[in-house]
């Protein structure tokens, strides 16, 4: 960098509490006039230490906490930390329990996307799309709440299986819940997809290229929008997924480019949701007869994971990715030995670096929103100037409005 | 009780997630979407606790936010209320034997902040409005109290 | 790139093998079966000296673009364990192999050679580990604290079971008697005490 070039960046912290819905986070942009130069994620805000607590549990008490590490994807969590407890001592969930996990994890990722679909749309200023996408979420939600009793956080986990079971007389309702979202599912790409002032805001902005993408081991449909072909439910299938008839999702498959843009994840996204619907039909179709799990007696389970050690791995497809959890238990040992907890933001964080760079302030929304972070946080922005030492804060409004604006200049500017 | 005729404005909450999972959050902006549509009843989300009557808290207070929560609190001007959603919000829930949770919002807060607990894990829209009303007599009793 | 993805567990055996001689040990394979299909899912953990680690990453990316997952680690007494959970075949439906590479640091000389230069995307993880382990990774490009704030101690470290560990700073303790947490104010440890006894 040259030294006239030095003079003019400026440093712009933005974070870490925003008034919508996401977690508080930080990142410290570096700003040459509009465009960015450089992005510094600041995480932690929000660090509760969970695997700290984990580790001063016994298994049995894990469950609870793993569901709360976060309440969008609690499912995720859960899902891999029993499967992983199972792994280490050697449990097998029964066939109709992966069913089911399959299911509801499916279900999740529908309400996860169209909850993402919102935000993003909100970023760039249209608020009647937020609560359209919103509206139409309850459905899923409802639907959740018929099956586990609990709009978020289910409960429905447990070592050896689950803890509900999804019977027969539940099946008319899945499958009109189901129909509603195909039947919507047209006019919600009419919004995203075709939509000329939306596509002005989201085409060729946020590019992730397939190689930054390999090489920063990003996961989900944030690489998958870059034509990588990542994703756990088909590489590794775990739960149900082995049975299931299922393809990578990548803009090239429906004819589109691989290109990596904002434009690209959402497109990933909203074809997920079909993806998720054909996933659900399937599964409960082909969902076994009997029991729901392999361990009914919950103090023998709990005897059993104390008096035997192990390793295993629970690794998922989460909606924003894929996900990790470790857990090593110690023979004879009350208390878990090991727990590590990876969400799929934590490697998606990595690449902020290469999506932002040379893109414009009033895009910082849209762009951050893309990798749907599970710890996004868009609140206040501070420009400090480098040579004077002078400090200028963007409210979230102002910098919400600074969105807001650049789609109004576009739009006015003409749509052919 | 009967709303006093007083009341002369719409309440607007600021919302601040403390360290929370994320649950009772989305459960808040549920609120004020179409299925719930709290604006119906003028209680808006607003972006600067500068502008806001209610302060929203979801979550235990972790150790990096908890002198940002204190300094939401004091920007809020008086007379406000605040609003603890959630179990671990009230009593840090699940969330205990860690070195970063500092602690419910109530031992983070001066000893005269007005709070009122709303609990779930997570918290229901309707049990979120619910509080948002309850605020809401407070503050009229507030407002009563100084005049 | 090797042209002949995806390759099974035995090939990826064999290849570190070959490349690491006697300095990859313990080498464990693994199937565990999903479903009415049974799909398995493979997995190969094995232990690799600290001086080879750097040479057992290179001779993963010769593969495919490794993808890692995440390093996980743990206080084992006298050592500190890294496993690093790689996975290659990507890309390959039902094939994806995951190859989790333990390495054992000695608490005297706790340092770890970065892997930054070969997959970028490890720095995430590499920093966690400085920060919960006190693990010195040598040559990482940014050594900065990522989730702890500033003001916890320098010489703490929330992973360890050791005197570096942290048992007495955990505040909110489910049996107050049993932990030797010092309640900061008068105020908190009476509202404490009676409720959670």
């Amino acid at each position: 960098m040259n030294e006239e070039k030095e003079d003019s960046t400026y440093e712009v912290p933005i974070g870490p509490i925003h008034p919508a819905l996401k977690e508080p986070f930080l990142i410290k942009f570096k700003l040459d006039g509009e465009e960015v130069v450089g992005a510094d994620p600041h995480p932690g805000m929000n660090h509760r230490g969970i695997e700290f607590m984990g580790m001063h549990r016994n298994p049995m008490k894990v469950i609870p906490l793993s569901e709360r590490i976060c309440g969008i994807c609690s499912i995720v969590h859960q899902h891999m930390y029993t499967t992983a407890a199972e792994h280490a001592v050697g449990i097998e969930p029964t066939n109709r329990a992966r069913y089911i996990r399959a299911i509801m994890c499916e279900l999740e990722r529908i309400h996860s996307h169209v909850l993402w679909a919102g935000v993003a749309a909100h970023e760039i200023g249209f608020d009647t799309h937020l609560h359209f996408t919103w509206k139409i979420r309850e459905e899923v939600m409802d639907l959740l709440e018929y099956i586990t009793g609990n709009r978020v956080n289910y409960s429905m986990w447990t070592i050896g299986g689950v803890r509900r079971d999804i019977t027969e007389d539940m099946h008319p309702k899945i499958f009109e819940t189901l129909e509603y979202y195909e039947d919507l599912y047209e006019k919600l790409e009419e919004i995203f997809l075709n939509d000329p002032s939306i596509k002005m805001r989201t085409k060729d902005i946020g590019i992730l290229t397939e190689e930054d993408a390999l090489s920063l081991c990003g996961v989900g449909p944030t690489v998958r929008a870059s034509g990588v072909k990542k994703d756990v439910r088909i590489d590794q299938p775990y739960s149900a997924y082995g049975d299931l008839d299922m393809d990578y999702v990548v803009p090239s498959r429906y004819g589109y480019e691989d290109k990596g843009d904002v434009f690209s994840k959402t497109l990933v996204r909203l074809k997920e949701v079909l993806q998720s619907i054909s996933i659900i039909k399937q599964c409960v179709e082909k969902m076994p007869e009997g029991e729901i799990t392999s361990e009914d007696n919950k103090a023998g389970l709990l005897n059993k994971l104390k008096n035997m050690g192990g390793e295993g791995i629970g690794r998922i497809e989460a909606p924003r990715g894929e996900a990790i959890h470790y857990v090593r238990l110690k023979e004879g040992e009350e208390d878990i030995d090991v727990w590590k907890v990876r969400a799929s933001t934590y490697n998606n964080l990595a690449t902020y670096g290469p999506m932002f760079m040379g893109e414009q302030i009033a895009d910082i929304p849209i762009i951050a929103a893309s990798i749907d972070p599970c710890i996004g946080c868009m609140d206040r922005a501070e420009i400090t100037d480098v040579n004077t030492g002078e400090t200028r804060t963007y409210s979230e409004e102002e910098l919400h409005e600074l969105s807001v604006q650049k789609t109004e200049e576009l739009v006015d500017g003409g749509i052919e | 009780m009967k709303l006093s005729k007083t009341f002369d404005k719409a309440l607007w909450v600021f919302h601040l997630n403390s360290g929370s999972c994320n649950a009772c959050d989305i459960e808040i902006v549920a609120a004020v979407t179409p299925r719930y549509d709290t604006e119906r009843f003028g209680i808006k989300l607003v972006g600067s606790p500068r502008h806001a009557d209610v302060i929203l808290f979801t979550g235990p207070v972790t150790k990096k936010m908890k002198d940002r929560v204190i300094r939401v609190y004091e920007q809020t001007p008086d007379p406000k209320v605040v609003l603890v959603t959630g179990n671990c919000g009230n009593t840090t829930g699940v969330y205990y034997d860690s070195y970063a949770i500092e602690g419910p919002i109530d031992e983070i807060l001066p000893d005269d902040a007005h709070i009122i607990h709303v609990n779930g894990c997570p918290v229901r829209p309707e049990n979120v409005i619910n509080g948002v009303k309850e605020a809401w007599l407070h503050l009229e009793k507030l407002r009563g109290d100084n005049e | 790139m090797n042209q002949n993805l995806p390759i099974s567990v035995d090939q990826i055996e064999e290849h570190f093998k070959e490349e690491l001689g006697d300095a990859v040990s313990d080498i464990k394979k693994e199937e565990i079966e999903k479903g009415l299909k049974e799909t398995p899912i493979k997995l190969i953990w094995m232990k690799v000296e600290r001086d080879q680690f750097r040479d057992a990453v290179e001779a993963l990316s010769e593969l495919q673009v490794p993808h890692l997952s995440v390093a996980s680690g743990s206080d084992m007494g006298d050592i500190v364990e890294l496993i690093y959970h790689f996975q290659v075949n990507h890309g390959f439906p039902a094939d994806e192999i995951s190859v989790n590479i333990k390495v054992h640091l000695p608490k005297d000389d706790l340092k770890i050679p970065t892997i930054t230069d070969i997959v970028p995307g490890a720095v995430t993880t590499e920093r966690e580990k400085q920060e919960f382990l006190g693990v010195d990774v040598v040559d990482i490009p940014d050594s900065r604290r990522l989730w702890l704030d500033e003001e916890f101690p320098e010489d703490r470290y929330p992973w360890r079971w050791d005197e570096k560990g942290m048992e007495e700073m955990a505040r909110y303790v489910h049996d107050p008697e049993e932990a030797s947490a010092e309640p900061t104010s008068e105020r908190v440890g009476e509202k404490r005490g009676g409720e959670e006894g």
